[in-house]
């Protein structure tokens, strides 16, 4: 019998040479680029805007709240519905291989490629901003390195919870849309305690605890009583653990009705 | 010799709709045939078997294994299913050799084996091309070929033959009864009886969702005590024949067809054959031909489903 | 070889074929009857609407009955003098606090998106799923026009978008005319009335046309979903940083959501509390939106029909 790890190598190098190929990742690539076309439009025209007013707003509300739970939602919901959808599970699941390395390999091969994705969008989307008109200096660190923090780890734990979506449903995209908008979005940006029952509250956190005071000018940035940037890092790692476990369970015990 | 699968008041449900009711069965190794019409739950059969989906109800076991999430057993078991999918961004020779090392094999033994299972089912020339390309046909011996890759003790194909041309047919047949030969069990689903007739006498039959019957062709026919069976001889003067036939004990309709046919029915075969050479020199009827259509599998399986209403 | 033509089964039809009128009726009926028996994402969509249509039907009651001089039970039954005195305070602190259309566009605001999530959800499909699975060649197999075609998603997708975001409205107004003393809502604010019918048919139009485009640019349903929440949130997003970036709070007209809301506030007759950004650009906005969505979606319809 194959191990585990074998088995998850396996699978993870055969997804992302898949993954690459195919229409879901060249979506996701038109998403990541998307607030970095803006910014360098919004860059060049804006005589108000300084790098840091754009590197902050853009990291903030497009980059944190829009492009990394889609692009994840997009790829990580696919991590087994896209096995299910292209009726190929059956092969996996008439292998000798433990069940859960469909599940961490697909994850595994899509987190890399998110991963990729998101950080070089984050990069150029900085690049664009540090040639804004209105030209003060280059986006300090300050800026840069919560922000890239925040979209790694973001894109970690939400490809994560949307592949374990994917095994406890059978459209998991459609699931995943209703808490990427209804509860990430929505619950996200009311006031009060509830905010801290999203993912975005945590990865927030991390930029209000290692970030300059350029992210204090954002709207409504200051009103929000944040986490330690160590607590929001726990947090956010054991709603991967806890995720990862469910979709591991679940994975291994449900059936797979597939039609010809 | 054990059973290869045994099931026992097997039952799977779909909500509420019956996909398996109440089979017990044991089948024996070789090869055997998986009939019935569509809707009749043989690919819920050969899913419970080869642990894609969990009985509802009673129990399978397969090469002395329960098969649901059994990895001990999946190392034993290829399994060529009927929806038509492959990794389409994949060769076929990169799809055979991923699922063969996702099979323990190292990365050159999987790439070997891959490559002499691909030629097996002819698709030598093929093997380099992305999948995305094959035609149908095509993507049926691929299928074909991942399943019989890594030597399987049992190999379970549902629908094998649809999409391949007459001479695919009859190369996978072959392909099936050179791999029987060698010692490897088949458990081969159809509703295209020729196909299964052409491979094996042995049978399991459903229909909506039960068991029908189960066994030879010919021992199965001769349970069917309850139809006539049918002869049909033509003769230089069937008219005479008929006559003298008409007496013969069992022999419940005699009917003339076209100017040398005669068509009769009778409820004692063994009869009719021992006396039939006497009547004929008798009747000087001048037999050209003798043959009993009902004994093939079509007729078999009409009677089964017909009486199963 | 002797030729045998199987002329009982491919008989020749004789007779005269005769187009029906509306056809797109019965494509569009068709749609709507299968997009219905999902019942739990109908429930589930409909719950949120149906409550706070309840609430805020409740709150113009409460204002209405207490005009008239009424306390409704569930604010507690009044007696004797002081209560009375009290009834009356209260009276006059709804009519002055309480106002029907102030009620309708907070309404409008607070539901809107359940309305985009019933369209979104039931529209999203419509074109996407019909490639898909082929079903265009059917249809246009048939003798149904592009026109015909795109008429009955349309009236699909607008159906489901009535119930959001119309409906409700409409049955808020209903409890106010009956509840208003002397039919004073209806004498003196029917404006109401045709100012929510006005609101609720852009706003069903406006998600309606960005719903069928994505519809009609993605090749599964789910991509399409994705497609218009992104639409919606990324010109929300881009809009507040380009009103940040440039000093000018009318590019948040850019945001088809912003532009309506704008809209809607004017509409009803609402100037000192309406968000700040431009009325005119607002509706230019809109009406480019529909224009282009509109655009993209006879563009693809015709290829799915050169396609056929």
């Amino acid at each position: 019998m194959i191990s585990f790890l074998r088995a998850t190598a396996l699978i993870a190098r055969a997804h992302f040479v898949r993954s690459v190929r195919s229409k879901r990742g060249l979506l996701c690539l038109l998403f990541a680029l998307l607030p970095v076309a803006c910014t360098a439009l919004i860059a060049g025209a804006a005589h108000h805007a300084s790098p840091a007013m754009l590197a902050t707003n853009f990291g903030w509300l497009m980059m944190l709240q829009i492009v990394v739970p889609l692009v994840a939602l997009i790829s990580g919901s696919a991590v087994v519905a896209e096995e299910i959808e292209d009726r190929t599970i059956t092969y996996l699941f008439t292998r000798p291989i433990p069940r859960a390395a469909l599940l961490f390999g697909r994850w595994l091969a899509t987190v890399v490629l998110v991963e990729a994705l998101l950080v070089l969008s984050t990069f150029l989307l900085l690049l664009a901003c540090e040639r804004a008109h209105a030209r003060v200096g280059p986006i300090d660190a300050g800026i840069r390195d919560p922000l890239y923090a925040a979209v790694m780890l973001g894109a970690l734990v939400y490809t994560g919870v949307f592949a374990a979506l994917g095994a406890f449903f059978r459209h998991p995209m459609l699931v995943g849309i209703g808490y990427a908008f209804a509860v990430e979005g929505f619950l996200a940006n009311l006031p009060g305690k509830n905010q801290s029952l999203t993912v975005q509250f945590y990865l927030r956190s991390l930029i209000a605890d290692g970030g300059s005071k350029a992210w204090h000018r954002l709207e409504g940035f200051t009103a929000i009583a944040f986490q330690t940037g160590e607590r929001a890092e726990v947090t956010l790692l054991v709603v991967l653990v806890v995720a990862l476990a469910l979709g591991t369970w679940r994975i291994s015990t449900r059936e797979f009705e597939l039609t010809a | 010799m054990s059973a290869l699968v045994e099931a026992r008041s097997l039952g799977r449900f779909y909500g509420d709709v019956v996909g398996l009711s109440d089979v017990t069965l044991e089948l024996e190794p070789g090869i055997v045939g998986l009939l019935g019409p569509n809707g009749a739950g043989k690919s819920t059969f050969l899913k419970l078997l080869v642990g894609e989906l969990a009985p509802s109800r009673g129990t399978i076991r397969v090469l002395g294994h329960e098969p649901f999430t059994n990895r001990r057993l999946f190392a034993r078991l290829g399994f060529c299913p009927q929806q038509d999918a492959l990794y389409d961004t994949m060769t076929g020779l990169e799809f055979v050799t991923f699922l063969l090392q996702l099979g323990g094999f190292s990365a050159r033994d999987a790439r070997a084996r891959a490559q002499k299972s691909l030629e097996r089912v002819d698709m030598g020339d093929a093997m380099r091309r992305k999948t995305r390309g094959y035609s149908k046909g095509m993507r049926q011996r691929t299928k074909i070929a991942q399943a019989i890759a890594h030597e399987p003790e049992l190999v379970v194909l549902d629908e094998p033959m649809g999409g391949l041309d007459p001479v695919g047919r009859r190369d996978v047949g072959a392909l099936l009864h050179e791999l029987s030969r060698a010692g490897t069990s088949i458990v081969v689903s159809s509703h295209v009886l020729h196909e299964v007739e052409m491979l094996t006498q042995e049978i399991v039959l459903l229909h909506r969702g039960r068991l029908l019957a189960q066994g030879s062709i010919s021992d199965v026919r001769a349970l069917l005590s309850s139809h006539p069976r049918k002869v049909a001889i033509h003769a230089r003067d069937p008219r005479r024949l008929a006559r003298e036939l008409i007496d013969i004990g069992g022999v419940t309709s005699v009917r003339l067809d076209g100017d040398d046919g005669l068509l009769l029915e009778t409820t004692d075969l063994e009869r009719l054959q021992s006396e039939l050479p006497r009547i004929a020199s008798v009747a000087r009827a001048g037999i050209r031909s003798l043959d009993t259509p009902d004994a093939g599998l079509e007729a078999v399986f009409d009677y089964l489903v017909e009486t199963s209403g | 070889m002797k030729a045998v033509a199987n002329v009982e089964i491919y008989r020749p039809w004789r007779g005269t074929a005769r187009l029906g009128r509306l056809r797109w009726w019965q494509l569009a009926r068709a749609n709507i009857k299968t997009a219905g028996k999902r019942k739990l994402p109908l429930f589930l969509l409909l719950a949120p609407l149906g409550i706070a249509t309840v609430i805020f039907a409740f709150v113009v009651y409460t204002r209405f009955a207490l005009e008239a001089g009424e306390t409704p039970a569930a604010l507690g039954s009044a007696h004797g003098a002081t209560s009375a005195l009290r009834t009356t305070l209260m009276a006059g602190a709804a009519h002055q606090m309480i106002q029907v259309r102030g009620m309708m566009i907070a309404f409008n605001i607070a539901t809107n998106i359940f309305s985009l999530l019933l369209m979104a959800w039931f529209g999203s499909g419509l074109i996407a799923e019909d490639r898909r699975l082929g079903a265009h060649l059917l249809y246009f197999a048939r003798p149904i026009t592009k026109l015909d075609y795109l008429l009955a998603k349309l009236c699909t997708v607008t159906f489901y978008g009535a119930l959001g975001a119309l409906l409700p409205g409409l049955l808020i107004c209903l409890v106010a005319t009956f509840a208003s003393p002397e039919w004073s809502f209806l004498t003196d604010e029917s404006d109401v009335i045709f100012r929510t019918i006005a609101f609720g048919c852009l706003w069903t139009l406006l998600i309606s046309s960005l719903v069928l485009c994505a519809s009609s640019l993605a090749s599964r349903r789910t991509f399409a979903l994705i497609g218009v929440f992104a639409w919606i949130l990324m010109t929300g997003a881009l809009s507040g940083i380009l009103a940040q970036a440039h000093g000018n709070q009318d590019l948040r007209a850019i945001s088809p959501l912003f532009a309506s809301t704008r809209i809607g506030a004017s509409l009803f007759g609402i100037e000192d509390g309406a968000p700040p950004w431009s009325l005119s650009w607002s509706w230019i906005s809109v009406c480019a939106t529909i224009a282009i969505c509109w655009i993209v979606i006879a563009w693809r319809v015709r290829k799915l029909e050169v396609v056929a």
